[in-house]
């Protein structure tokens, strides 16, 4: 590589320790030398307090000294053709290497010869530059010019870059091959599930069996999470709902003067349907994600593993206190909604100018006990189904952090489908039964 | 505690070597703990300097502080001029850019391909296109051996090569400093060499600053040129100088068990 003179000035002040190599000194500079890519610094004795950080130079750029050091300054790099050469000029780092990317690959188009001898500085994304330009030049293209210290950084960085692999095609696949992948994704899903259906089952006879191996503390612990810090939540929903059905109901009612028929109307659709249905809901959003995010998190740490190589059944610790907790909380939870929807409503009719009186003697007349019975018991079933699908989603998370994001939304997601999936099913159940 | 024993180092320290970091009386604690009192050292560019300890002495801690993720209860720590910890707006942006962190645990974005792990800073803080990110980026990824590597996820890699991705990403910028929190924890002895030659090539060919953590006595001893020993016990800086005169010349009982590590 052909050096010149100038070249030989900057090494002779070149240091001889690491960090020295990047850029040469001129002669008369300042014997402190800083390391490539560092700022100009002050001395160790003015870092003291008070000095600004904003003293900060630019990243990626070789230090200047202290001292003034000829003409480097902060220049920005420059590229330029002359004749058959590509010419770089300034400090060419990775702050500085984006302003002049694309135009020195379109100047290196049929050069000859690239020429470095202008170049101050350089460091492993500017080298990057000079690789991209010597490929788009054509490979046998040579580099000219370079001190020794901008060499040391260019030889590096070549010996590490390698051209990105060659794509592959990419392989076709044809509708049908789709839906079959598709179809075998479902069922394998589906398997998935009712291994887990089954495997909670036996868990459930294994836990009877020997109760001793359920952890109440944890059951206790559950149910808190579960149910008495949803309370609110659940109060503060129902009051709502109960206003707008109330609200809602009394509007197209009045035209037929049977507004006085709202308390039912609400009761009913609270006590058989809304109540349950909008606890599940909570359920879902609040426990079903936390129990997927929980037990995803535990299984990327590899948690459960470790509990299955201790001999400890997960489905016993982990699962089986979740599902009891969401099945005895669920229609606590319901209840609650219940009254709180039922609480709206009577303020909607007292604001209507009903008396409480008439409101209570309409609900007792128009709902019975079966109603609350049989929507708390749907509530229960509701609360077991969403607390395995959180579970089974946690428990079948794969790895990293997107997996549990990943296990949480598939939680939610497929809560509130098997909610409404498993309503459709009891309204049905229900109807032929003549409840 | 008294001023700590320094040990005169093998080599001596070109005088004309720039101070990178400076510590001042540094005091740390949480709550009531103390976890370490009145540290002051210097780092000098170009140097791979080791902050060496047992286990809970406050290694990690310090490099937090160093970096401005805590901020000291005494004294100060001023990088490249800058004190991170009061620094604010696009000061404390200007000197971010100039560190370069590798974390214990790697910390790769796992939704992004080692090659995107290393684009991102370069997106954050530059105008290079995309493909002159890309090209940069690869040969980050080339100077840590991890060219093949390239398009998978962290999921898929070993310890070892998200340590080495950690170093890529940590050096996207080109920092003049860089910070190694453990980086042989872990790993096997020959894979641990291998990044320990890493980071001495690293240092005499790019001139780059490191400040490494760790309690690997071979990593010690293979990469650093100076030290600092933090204990426990004594809440604080015990010992400084060249990790190889500290061994053969130990200044007191703690430095001399922890270098022939011998059980108390």
């Amino acid at each position: 590589m052909r050096r010149r003179k100038g070249d030989e000035d900057r090494l002779s002040l070149v240091g001889e320790g690491a960090g020295d190599r990047r850029e040469g000194q001129p002669e008369g500079a300042s014997e402190r030398v800083s390391a490539p890519g560092s700022p100009a610094l002050p001395p160790a004795e003015d870092m003291g307090p008070g000095r600004a950080p904003d003293a900060a130079p630019e990243p990626g750029a070789a230090v200047e000294p202290s001292a003034p050091s000829g003409n480097h300054g902060d220049q920005a790099p420059q590229v330029e053709r002359d004749g058959d050469a590509l010419r770089f000029t300034g400090r060419l780092t990775s702050l500085t290497a984006g302003s002049i990317w694309r135009q020195a690959l379109e100047k290196a188009k049929g050069a000859r010869r690239i020429d470095l001898s202008g170049l101050e500085v350089l460091d492993t994304s500017g080298a990057a530059l000079v690789i991209a330009a010597t490929g788009a030049a054509g490979q046998d293209v040579p580099v000219e010019g370079a001190s020794q210290p901008v060499s040391a950084v260019l030889e590096r960085s070549r010996a590490a870059a390698k051209p990105p692999p060659p794509v592959a095609p990419g392989q076709r696949l044809g509708l049908v091959r789709w839906l079959g992948a598709w179809g075998v994704g479902r069922v394998k899903t589906a398997g998935d599930g009712a291994a887990f259906l089954g495997e909670s089952a036996a868990t459930v006879v294994n836990t009877v069996r020997r109760p001793r191996d359920l952890r109440v503390a944890d059951v206790l612990r559950h149910l808190d999470e579960v149910g008495t810090r949803a309370f609110g939540l659940t109060m503060l929903l129902g009051v709502l709902i109960g206003v707008i059905l109330a609200f809602q109901s009394a509007i197209p009612m009045r035209q037929f003067g049977a507004d006085i028929f709202v308390p039912r109307l609400v009761g009913i659709s609270l006590l058989r349907e809304l109540g349950p249905l909008l606890a599940g809901v909570i359920l879902a959003g609040r426990t079903g994600s936390a129990y997927a995010a929980e037990l995803g998190t535990m299984t990327v740490n590899e948690e459960v593993s470790a509990l299955r190589i201790m001999g400890i059944d997960p489905m016993v610790l982990l699962v089986m206190p979740r599902l009891i907790a969401a099945t005895i909380a669920m229609p606590v939870l319901a209840l609650l909604m219940n009254l709180a929807g039922l609480i709206g409503m009577t303020i909607v009719m007292l604001g209507l100018g009903f008396p409480l009186q008439l409101v209570l003697n309409q609900l007792s007349a128009g709902i019975a006990v079966g109603d609350l019975v049989g929507g708390l018991g749907k509530a229960a079933v509701f609360g077991l189904v969403i607390a395995g699908i959180g579970c089974r989603a946690g428990l079948s998370a794969g790895s990293g952090p997107r997996a549990v994001g990943d296990a949480a939304t598939a939680a939610v997601v497929g809560g509130i489908v098997a909610l409404v999936v498993l309503d459709g099913v009891f309204a049905v159940l229900f109807f032929r039964l003549g409840w | 505690m008294g001023e700590p024993m320094v040990v005169p180092s093998g080599p001596p320290q070109p005088a004309r070597r720039e101070v990178v970091v400076k510590a001042r009386g540094v005091s740390m604690g949480f709550g009531s703990r103390v976890l370490f009192r009145d540290v002051s050292f210097e780092v000098r560019q170009g140097e791979v300097f080791v902050i060496l300890g047992g286990s809970g002495c406050g290694k990690s801690t310090l490099l937090k502080l160093m970096i401005g993720l805590y901020e000291p209860t005494a004294g100060h720590v001023r990088i490249l001029g800058g004190e991170l910890a009061s620094a604010s707006g696009e000061a404390r942006r200007n000197l971010l850019r100039q560190l370069g962190v590798m974390w214990q645990s790697g910390a790769l974005f796992g939704s992004m391909t080692l090659l995107e792990n290393v684009m991102l800073p370069l997106e954050a803080h530059t105008d290079l296109p995309r493909e002159g990110r890309e090209a940069v980026a690869r040969v980050k990824l080339g100077l840590v051996g991890l060219s093949d590597a390239a398009s998978r996820l962290p999921a898929e890699i070993s310890g070892g090569m998200a340590k080495r991705a950690g170093i890529a990403r940590a050096m996207a910028l080109d920092p003049p400093i860089l910070f190694l929190d453990e980086p042989s924890a872990g790993l096997d002895p020959v894979t641990s060499a291998g990044l320990d030659e890493l980071i001495k090539d690293l240092a005499r060919d790019l001139g780059t600053t490191f400040v490494v953590v760790t309690h690997e006595l071979q990593s010690i001893l293979a990469i650093g040129d100076r030290c600092i020993m933090l204990d426990k016990e004594a809440q604080g800086m015990i010992a400084e100088g060249d990790p190889r005169a500290l061994r053969d010349n130990p200044p007191n009982d703690t430095v001399r068990r922890f270098f022939r590590r011998e059980v108390v």
